[in-house]
């Protein structure tokens, strides 16, 4: 129970990993549907494979079949979800841009403050002595 | 751990891709097609993808528009809306940009165009259960075919004259629907 449980995370995880990856590479090459589906494939086995190997499952050519073809409909869903936040997104963007404005200047904060750290420690320790 | 750190480079790649569809870190709200004449290149702020291209050039600008279905105290109206945040033009300030842009306008023009169209059909249609979904999405079939047929018949305005007939063409389309503005 427990072993199903974990491979269906990781299963979800990597179906999410190879949809990514899918979106980037279209940014990159502009590939059809069929390459597309071709790569998620190539790319869920040998993520599966790997992953499994950890597990120490077999792996049958059955398995393999059905994992590909569960990922490609996994890639269905994830993909009319993403199409669909594509649609709805006019309502949320104006929030999210104001969001990452504010991270944007949190992060060079974060740094800085990170930087000073090892400075600090070192004066603390100075007075220390 | 390794499930955090996948998740986390899936969300973050996800993220970048959903720059490239709208362009969340210059964003601008959809403009309606009655502010049309406002629009100037610097308000396509989308960005094109690496691998995109237009028969192998660079130098191309696309705009995005949609037929939205709007729901009202007395039922459905529909709106034409140009999206900057996801409409793309290579440089702002080009020489001879006009005609470009010109060429990017007479296609929200024509997405006005078949929304007036629906918009006189759910007018002269009110007191019959119509389903609005299932007529959107055949006018939209007919925005992209006419949308289509602008484009290839005018080469992206690089035909002048066909571009200036699709102008007109257009022009009076709108006309005769004026009074579903």
């Amino acid at each position: 129970m427990a072993e199903n449980k974990k491979y269906l995370q990781g299963f979800l995880v990597l179906g999410l990993l190879t949809f990514s990856l899918c979106k980037i590479m279209e940014i990159f090459t502009g590939a059809n549907l069929f390459i597309k589906l071709i790569a998620i494939g190539i790319i869920f086995s040998i993520s599966i494979h790997y992953w499994l190997l950890q597990l120490k499952r077999n792996i049958s050519y059955n398995f393999y079949l059905k994992t590909i073809l569960a990922t490609i409909a996994l890639h269905i869903v994830l993909n009319y979800s993403y199409n669909y936040f594509i649609l709805l997104s006019d309502k949320y963007f104006n929030y999210t841009a104001l969001t990452i404005q504010l991270i944007l200047s949190i992060v060079p904060a974060s740094m800085m403050y990170t930087l000073y750290l090892p400075f600090k420690k070192h004066i603390n320790n100075r007075h220390a002595k | 751990m390794l499930n955090k750190l996948l998740i986390g480079i899936s969300l973050v790649l996800i993220a970048v891709s959903i720059a490239f569809d709208v362009n969340y870190f210059n964003y601008s709200t959809p403009i309606a097609h009655s502010q049309n004449s406002d629009i100037t290149l610097s308000d396509f702020r989308g960005l094109k993808k690496i691998g995109q291209n237009l028969d192998g050039g660079n130098e191309f600008a696309f705009i995005e528009t949609e037929i939205k279905k709007i729901k009202t105290n007395s039922g459905y109206t529909v709106k034409a809306l140009f999206h900057p945040s996801r409409s793309y033009v290579y440089k702002t300030n080009i020489i001879g940009g006009d005609k470009l842009l010109k060429h990017e306008v007479y296609h929200f023009h024509i997405t006005e165009y078949i929304a007036r169209k629906l918009r006189k059909e759910l007018t002269e249609h009110k007191k019959d259960n119509i389903d609005i979904d299932n007529l959107l999405k055949e006018f939209k079939a007919l925005e992209n075919q006419m949308q289509m047929e602008y484009d290839e018949e005018t080469y992206h305005s690089y035909y002048v004259g066909k571009q200036l007939s699709w102008q007109k063409k257009i022009d009076s389309l709108l006309y005769t629907l004026n009074e579903y503005k």
